[in-house]
């Protein structure tokens, strides 16, 4: 029920207050593309960003996620072991490590120099002494403490796990998936959205389509203007004289359809002439921050030289999304501590533990939460022994994808929930195990799709992100 | 119901099989069977409860619990109750559908029947049975040529292809549609054979041309033009998967050379190359001239000939290569560039998916997993896993005869130069030897001479001692350290300039030679070839069985006169792909032709007669026009495999000069054109879009061939030709063939509009209507920038003036009277406005920004 008044207001604000009919455009577009294209084909296919209805009740309908790329340390954020202190300095006692730089590896015992506090109703035990902010969202949020990534040891190889399924490159990314299976509530802005903060992430596009349709490509927004691509006509053209250009095409245009009544193709692209007139209007509303009060702002951070970038991401994600944009990724690629980890992470919570509480809560204020799944998480956890660069070097943590955390919040998922644990020393999940499958699985169905049925055809062969029979739903941490 | 529902089409060429209405087990029920369960209950080695489900006989016998049927009664029957309760198959997504369920059990209510007497003998534990209905799919029955209806009310001598479209049409009481009008006509030749709009001048003399023969000599002239080759050969770069990097991982090394290859297309399509010749070239070119790869690069600089067929073998080339990028994991990536060769392979020239029996018996095509292997044996002695040579060692150095004479002496003039240096350097060595002597008592000058020239290792221990204890600078003196001696000397720099400058003038020569280019190659090494064998569930760990030898799709064995060579004694080589390519080329093969022509279709009439070109199998679709099909592919066989003459034969049908106009009687009956009763609307390809805004802007760099241009990231993040500059030779506008093809870079303009992916080919491009292609079109570098020639090619008195060139240029028509005025005010009210905001010559930017509203409009982004 809930559900429903949310899309209400998020259509209101996508589409009727924009000035945009969503019958008129949705009657145009409607009836001339085939949304499933059955096979055999009988026409080339068409494809299209129409809403869908998924197979089942969905219990979200919008996805952000703050991919904290590198992999943010789950020892010292989110997992604490009491192993770490009792053999701090001493030689690893437990089974074999999984390294990644045999060669700077040692196996001396990290212990996490923070102290880790039972936050909120649920008394969930986090770094609150990095994590301030989060410890006031713990009650919103499900941590996971058993991510696995099988056979899966690098940064780009997780990072694509995590996007596409895959540690190989070459498949369509989870967004593109999104919106190829629902479409997009605003027909005025990009489904699927990659925000980049400084530097693409290595091994990018995570926002590839591949062997999707292009349409279901992630359209990129950076940090600073231009933030989309073409999105703004030259100087001299804007306003009235582009506004003179697109009453001529239309005329002209139409005068072309009249010479061939019945083209459905002709009237689809005077439909998206005049789309890329509005993605003009709406999307420069969307990224208009200004327009957000002075205590909102405040409140994520962005008021703040430490905060602001991901501050103006995270508000730049829930204006998105609050518009009908499917799916928002921002990709904060940093938390890849090999040395001095203790000084570094330190940074990276400041700058970003702010913005992120404020996600959730600002989205919970706005009755949005429910039906937006926030989630955040990198590819990886680290180790819980000594990574040793040399001499004058201060210690850091190597790669650990062997068992790692990541947090979600909202869209039907458990609040104040924790699930799945580590073994004794935090390196491989042993409990309730979640790997890239079953967390996709889970996100699947919570938008209302059937991860095993979610497929599309290429050269007569499926291609899908989840295998069939290959993840599972993690029911344990479904509310 | 997909399978009760075959198309009426397959009925009727089943005829005699059986009635639409009859469940028979070849056709309705071996379908479901093998879809869902023969994977366990026959083609698996160890074979589920003992039951197998490959013949009739076999499920009448059933397994450990009995009978899986008992004919007659569908509800005694443990088969009919195992899918019914959903027991079987135990995988929930491999579940039979209740309308599936329901044909097993009308069959064996109906006493389980066969249309056919089955195999005497059982067939072997876990192999996969080609039943003979499964034999005579369409596409793999014989190419007969059928014969075209004799007397046809629209007349005789009527074209084949209208005759056999006209047939289909009559059939359900359609009719062609009037024939379009001559500028429509020349727009639409002229952007299926080029790629390019005609000019306003080709336009008026089409358009007055009293000639009887005028629309063939269009043709002939565009088919003549050499952009000809640039259109056509990029349809086939799409099928054979052409790319400028290497892909595979995110490293995306750029392949400097795979040009040579995207070249050889181009050429072959103007020289109207046959097509048994230009697959035999490129599967095999290497071995139709001999060479391995010890003798590629010779033979490439030899002649010309052998230049073309060592360069057509950059076909087995395109596909992802990843094993030259220090893959994780080498023997994955050898592994899967093989892979994605054979799928480039299978689907360009075969329409089959074979890639999906890589790792299991195919799911719905009779393609056994050993098919796969057999096939991929055709190609191992050029992609040898365990001697993997990488791809810059996959490569011919080429060098014309002027230039390797140019080097010849280039390289004599050095070598005398490197002479002249040792020289010197030893008049030197004698010097500071002198030198050296110097401070030696010349009672023991001898001595100490005698041992210096001795070498070292046949030094007397007397010797040995002098040099290297009593005087070692002595024992330290060689050419190696003469340079430290003369550190010490006032003179040494100067000795040592002496012979340093001739080197440093050699070497200054030598780069002076001119550089090869290369082509990238498929050869063997006669002294390894591989053995294939069977990898289980696909792991390239994991080969199993018995060697297979090379072979074709089993399914097809009839149609192959004598088995593969699997070492031919009468070549250098293995013989194994001229065989196949022969093989596919003999004229008898089912696929091949029927492939070629469909594609050939697709590219006039915007879909194949068989829709799913990559795709002839039991999942693709069946063809709207079967005996057209046959009678397309029997007649461009007998006609020599020439694409010229075919499309001479096919745009000259009324079929493809029909008008594109929808008619309302027609669409009610018809309402998919699939039976042609109209020209389609279509929209330009990508490549098409970007060329014609270059041709009618006449910015365009015609120029043909050559290194690709490259492409780069611009500030604001978009993918662009050389980053959006243009060079003073203008390369950036040159057509869109020649743009480098950067897997993980893909020209954002041009991947707007659709410009497929490489992964690794593309049978079929999608066509899509989205936003970016408008905000590209609004607002790119690419339209804007081209809009200004475009407005100075429209010179004239008048703002009408301007405005009927303008048309004329974009459109090959002059405005109409309420266009004209539109274009009038717009411009009159685009200047004003403009020159309010101090925009440097107004006028031109209005004009410019007029051309661009053309540019943007359908009329130009369509062909009728």
């Amino acid at each position: 029920m809930q559900n429903q008044n949310v899309s209400t207001r998020r259509h209101l604000l996508a589409q009727g207050a924009l000035g945009l009919s969503s019958i008129g455009l949705s009657t145009l577009l409607g009836d001339r593309l085939d949304a499933n294209p059955k096979k055999p084909a009988l026409e080339p296919p068409h494809y299209d960003l129409l809403p869908k209805q998924p197979p089942r009740q969905p219990q979200a309908n919008a996805v952000i996620s703050v991919f904290t790329g590198g992999g943010p340390s789950h020892l010292d954020l989110f997992d604490r072991k009491a192993a770490l202190d009792k053999y701090a300095g001493e030689k690893f006692p437990g089974s074999d490590i999984k390294y990644d730089n045999a060669g700077q590896a040692t196996s001396i015992v990290m212990p996490c120099p923070w102290q880790f506090t039972k936050c909120g109703e649920s008394g969930m035990e986090i770094n609150a002494e990095l994590l301030p902010h989060f410890a006031g969202i713990v009650d919103d949020v499900t941590l996971i403490r058993s991510m696995h990534l099988p056979n899966i040891r690098n940064h780009v190889a997780g990072m694509r796990a995590l996007t596409t399924g895959r540690g190989r490159e070459g498949w369509p990314s989870l967004g593109s998936w999104i919106v190829y299976g629902l479409g997009a509530e605003a027909q005025n802005l990009p489904a699927f959205v990659a925000l980049i903060l400084r530097k693409n992430p290595p091994g990018s596009p995570f926002w590839d389509s591949r062997q999707l349709p292009s349409i279901y490509q992630g359209t990129i927004v950076r940090e600073s203007e231009p933030r989309i691509a073409n999105l703004n006509p030259s100087r001299y053209l804007r306003g009235r004289p582009q506004t003179r250009q697109l009453e001529l095409l239309n005329q002209l245009n139409t005068t072309h359809l009249q010479r061939h009544p019945g083209e459905h193709d002709l009237e689809a692209r005077i439909a998206s002439y005049e789309l890329a007139a509005r993605m003009q209007t709406s999307a420069n509303e969307a990224l208009d921050l200004s327009r957000e009060s002075q205590s909102t702002r405040a409140m994520y951070g962005a008021d703040n030289s430490t905060t602001r970038q991901m501050a103006e991401a995270c508000l730049l994600a829930r204006r998105l999304v609050e518009r009908g944009v499917r799916f928002v990724q921002i990709w904060n690629y940093g938390w890849d501590m090999h040395e001095n980890i203790f000084a570094s992470l330190t940074s990276r919570c400041q700058a970003t533990d702010r913005p992120c509480a404020a996600l959730v809560t600002d989205l919970k204020q706005r009755g949005l939460l429910d039906s937006t799944i926030v989630q955040w998480g990198g590819e990886m956890g680290r180790l819980p022994v000594v990574q040793d660069r040399g001499a004058g070097k201060k210690p850091g943590r190597d790669h650990n994808t062997e068992g790692f955390s990541l947090w979600m919040a909202g869209g039907g998922l458990k609040a104040g929930h924790v699930h799945g644990a580590t073994d004794e020393f935090g390196h491989r999940a042993v409990q309730d195990i979640v790997t890239q499958h079953d967390y996709h699985a889970t996100l699947l169905h919570q938008l209302g799709l059937d991860g095993d049925a979610l497929q599309h055809e290429v050269n007569g062969q499926p291609v899908a992100l989840v295998e069939p029979g290959q993840g599972k739903v993690v029911d344990g941490i479904l509310a | 119901m997909r399978y009760l529902c075959l198309p009426t089409l397959l009925s009727v060429l089943l005829a005699p099989l059986a009635s639409a209405s009859e469940v028979t087990f070849e056709r309705d029920v071996w379908p479901i069977l093998k879809t869902h369960c023969v994977g366990c209950h026959g083609e698996s080695k160890k074979l589920a409860g003992g039951l197998d489900l490959r013949l009739r006989r076999m499920i009448a016998t059933g397994g450990e619990s009995g009978a899986a049927i008992v004919p007659g009664k569908s509800d005694e029957s443990l088969l009919i109750n195992y899918v019914r309760s959903g027991e079987m198959p135990p995988q929930a997504e491999r579940q039979l559908a209740a309308d599936e369920q329901d044909v097993l059990a009308r069959w064996v209510d109906a006493g389980a029947p066969t249309v056919h007497p089955e195999p005497k003998e059982d067939p072997r534990p876990g192999a996969i049975l080609i039943t003979e209905y499964e034999r005579s799919h369409w596409a793999y029955r014989p190419i007969h040529q059928p014969q075209i209806p004799a007397s046809q009310p629209e007349g005789d001598g009527l074209n084949p292809v209208d005759a056999l479209i006209a047939q289909r049409l009559h059939e359900k009481g359609l009719e062609f549609a009037p024939a379009a009008d001559r500028r429509t006509l020349i727009r639409r030749a002229s952007f299926d054979l080029l790629g390019l709009p005609p000019t306003p001048a080709e336009v008026d003399a089409f358009v007055n041309d009293p000639s009887p023969r005028a629309y063939a000599d269009v043709i002939d002239r565009l088919l003549q033009s050499p952009h000809y080759g640039e259109r056509w050969g990029r349809h086939w770069l799409d099928a054979a998967g052409y790319a400028d990097s290497e892909g595979y991982n995110d490293k995306d090394l750029v392949r400097d050379d795979a040009w040579r290859y995207r070249d050889y297309v181009i050429r072959s399509f103007n020289a109207d190359k046959p097509w048994d010749r230009f697959i035999v070239e490129q599967l095999a070119g290497d071995e139709l001239v001999g060479a391995t790869h010890a003798t590629a690069e010779q033979l490439a600089n030899h002649d010309a000939a052998s230049l073309e067929a060592l360069t057509a073998t950059g076909f087995l080339r395109m596909a992802p290569d990843g094993s030259g990028s220090s893959p994780a994991d080498a023997r994955l990536a050898r592994n899967q560039a093989v892979t994605e060769t054979m799928k480039v392979v299978s689907t360009s020239l075969l329409a089959t998916s074979l890639a999906c029996a890589e790792c299991h018996h195919h799911r719905f095509d009779p393609i056994p997993q050993e098919d796969f292997y057999r096939m991929r044996a055709i190609f191992a002695p050029v992609f040898n896993l365990q001697d993997w040579r990488m791809p810059k060692s996959r490569r011919a150095a080429i060098l014309s005869a002027d230039d390797r004479k140019l080097a010849a002496e280039v390289e004599a003039q050095a070598k005398t130069l490197d002479q002249q240096h040792d020289r010197l350097k030893q008049e030197t060595m004698e010097l500071i030897l002198g030198r050296v002597l110097e401070s030696i008592p010349a009672e023991r000058r001898e001595f100490a001479r005698q041992a210096f020239a001795t070498p070292k290792d046949k030094r007397s221990e007397a010797q040995r001692l002098f040099c290297d204890e009593e005087f070692p600078m002595l024992g330290l003196l060689r050419t190696g350290t003469l340079h430290l001696f003369l550190a010490r000397y006032q003179d040494g720099d100067d000795l040592k300039k002496q012979y340093e400058d001739v080197l440093a003038e050699a070497s200054e020569l030598r780069s002076t030679k001119p550089a090869p280019d290369y082509i990238r190659v498929a050869t063997e090494v006669p002294q390894q070839v591989p053995t294939t064998r069977l990898f289980a569930r696909g792991d390239h760990s994991s080969p199993t069985g018995e060697p297979l030898d090379p072979a074709g799709l089993t399914v097809l064995d009839r149609f192959r006169e004598a088995d593969f060579p699997t070492d031919d004694a009468t070549l250098p080589t293995t013989g194994r792909r001229l065989a196949f390519a022969r093989y596919l080329t003999s004229g008898r093969h089912p696929l091949v032709a029927r492939v070629l022509v469909n594609r050939f279709w697709q590219h006039h009439f915007g879909r194949g007669l068989v829709e799913t070109v990559g795709e002839f199998g039991r999942q693709g679709s069946q063809p709207s026009h079967p005996q057209l099909l046959d009678w397309l592919a029997a007649d461009f066989m007998q006609g020599g495999w020439q694409l010229k003459r075919w499309h001479r034969l096919v745009m000259t049908s009324r079929t493809y000069q029909q008008s594109s106009r929808r008619r309302p009687a027609a669409e009610a009956i018809d309402a998919e054109n699939r039976l042609l009763w109209r020209m389609p609307v279509r929209r330009l390809e990508a490549e098409a879009v970007r060329d014609a805004i270059l041709a009618v802007s006449g910015e365009l760099n015609r120029e043909p061939f050559g290194k690709p241009i490259d492409v780069e990231v611009t500030e604001g993040g978009i993918v662009d030709v050389a980053g959006g500059t243009v060079s003073p030779d203008q390369r950036e506008l040159k057509r869109s063939i020649y743009i480098q093809v950067r897997r993980s870079q893909p020209v954002a303009m041009l991947d707007a509009f659709d410009a497929p992916r490489m992964e690794p080919n593309c049978s079929r491009r999608v066509v899509s209507t989205v936003a970016p292609q408008s905000l590209a079109m609004l607002n790119g570098t690419f339209v804007l920038q081209q809009s200004r020639p475009l407005a100075d090619r429209c010179a004239g008195d008048s703002a009408a003036a301007r405005v009927r060139r303008l048309w004329r240029l974009v459109y090959g028509r002059m405005p109409t009277d309420v266009e004209l005025e539109s274009a009038e005010h717009f411009l009159q009210d685009q200047t004003s406005d403009l020159a309010g905001r101090n925009v440097e010559d107004a006028e031109r930017a209005a004009l410019a920004s007029l051309g661009q509203v053309l540019l943007s409009s359908n009329e130009f982004l369509y062909v009728d």
